[in-house]
């Protein structure tokens, strides 16, 4: 009788506590439609992680296999980086590459948790590690707290997923706080009359894959595996391996990701003040993140002509399509003919560049 | 506090080396369109 039971005698409170984070993981997912291919994924593993003696986890445990070889080894988060830059098209970017700014500007969340972490007492590595939850780009929050505080990957990838899922909540309060209405209704000149020729379409991902990687070599497998992603889109000769990477490699890495990602939120591991202190600091990333943007494009307004619309520069980090979107939507609501959505889509895409460039960097100071 | 100042540096240094790629970045654009202009 008693090897019936010997689950149920070994399940502890905090093992119950992360069936209920996982149930709530879910439960986002499902009902309230918050990153649904993550976060219920990222739920699931933390269940099957948390049932005691879980033949899922453990030594031959198939999520640690998952684990070992596909997050160690950073295989997943560049599978995913290819199917990212599968589904890009840099064209809005391209016709209006001053929008690149805003990619750069939108990145000061990072390096300011970043700072902020480092005063609460955690080491720079790991401190690093939660800074780039500002990425706003999973692949890239992966890829370096793997490196850096592989025992904090779980906290990371949850709050990197769950913030992404919640800009249209985050960015528009930090947007009126810091735009006067006058600002939100500032139309911008649309500069969609460049035409963009193949040639640069296919020499953008191959040259900015060199210089990046010239710059910053850590960054390499990063930028270089996106940018290959987006030849392939764009060489127009590989339509089908550029289907099948924006959706069957898409999916499988993501199903597989999301799982592997949950099966590290363990009680022991994850039921600690460091992963409250870390999602409340990758909020701040976001935060800042938005505000480096606004900011910068109302510095620059100080100085151009054509005045541009600060709420762009919050489209400026990397969770795209959501805060072009959110971006156009307040626009909207400010002045029904604004239409600046172009613009926010060109600033959200370098957004994606910028945060790449931002992990790499991250990888090449931190030592 | 020495993690923290550490941090100050790398975010200076980091953001200085966002803006300088992206600035080039920005030049490589403009010289490829030029360059290479869409054929009418």
């Amino acid at each position: 009788m008693d090897q019936l039971f010997y689950g149920l005698k070994a399940l502890s409170f905090s093992q119950i506590v992360m069936f209920i984070i996982g149930g709530i993981l879910i439960y986002l997912a499902i009902k309230k439609e918050y990153e649904p291919m993550l976060l219920l994924p990222i739920g699931f593993g933390a269940i099957l992680a948390n049932i005691p003696f879980s033949s899922a986890i453990g030594e031959e445990g198939f999520l640690t296999l998952l684990f070992k070889s596909g997050i160690l080894t950073e295989l997943f988060p560049i599978l995913i980086f290819i199917a990212v830059g599968a589904m890009i098209d840099f064209t809005p970017l391209l016709q209006q590459p001053f929008m690149l700014f805003f990619g750069a500007a939108a990145q000061f969340g990072i390096f300011f948790t970043m700072a902020m972490a480092a005063l609460f007492g955690f080491d720079l590595k790991e401190a690093a590690s939660i800074g780039i939850i500002g990425a706003a780009d999973g692949p890239t929050s992966i890829y370096v707290a793997t490196k850096f505080a592989r025992h904090l990957l779980a906290p990371i990838s949850v709050a990197a997923y769950s913030y992404m899922s919640l800009v249209p909540i985050i960015q528009p309060p930090v947007i009126k706080l810091l735009t006067t209405p006058a600002e939100r209704r500032i139309h911008m000149r649309p500069e969609f009359n460049v035409k963009i020729s193949k040639t640069v379409q296919i020499l953008f991902p191959i040259v900015i894959t060199i210089i990046t990687g010239i710059l910053a070599p850590i960054s390499v497998a990063l930028v270089g595996s996106l940018m290959f992603g987006n030849l392939i889109r764009v060489s127009g000769v590989l339509d089908r391996l550029s289907k099948a990477a924006q959706n069957e490699l898409a999916n499988l890495v993501t199903l597989l990701l999301g799982i592997t990602i949950g099966s590290t939120m363990t009680a022991e591991q994850f039921l600690n003040p460091s992963t409250l202190l870390i999602i409340a600091m990758g909020l701040v990333a976001f935060i800042f993140d938005t505000a480096g943007g606004v900011i910068f494009a109302k510095i620059l307004n100080l100085f151009l002509k054509d005045k541009i619309n600060p709420m762009v520069g919050a489209a400026g980090i990397s969770a795209f399509p959501m805060s072009a979107r959110v971006i156009q939507k307040i626009a909207q609501q400010e002045d029904p003919s604004n239409f600046v959505l172009m613009q926010a889509v060109g600033a959200n895409v370098a957004g994606q560049i910028g945060s790449i460039i931002a992990g790499g960097l991250i990888l090449t100071l931190v030592k | 506090m020495d993690v923290f100042f550490e941090a100050i540096k790398i975010m200076v240094q980091g953001m200085t080396g966002i803006f300088l790629a992206i600035s080039l970045f920005y030049i490589i654009i403009k010289l490829m369109v030029r360059i290479f202009p869409e054929e009418k």
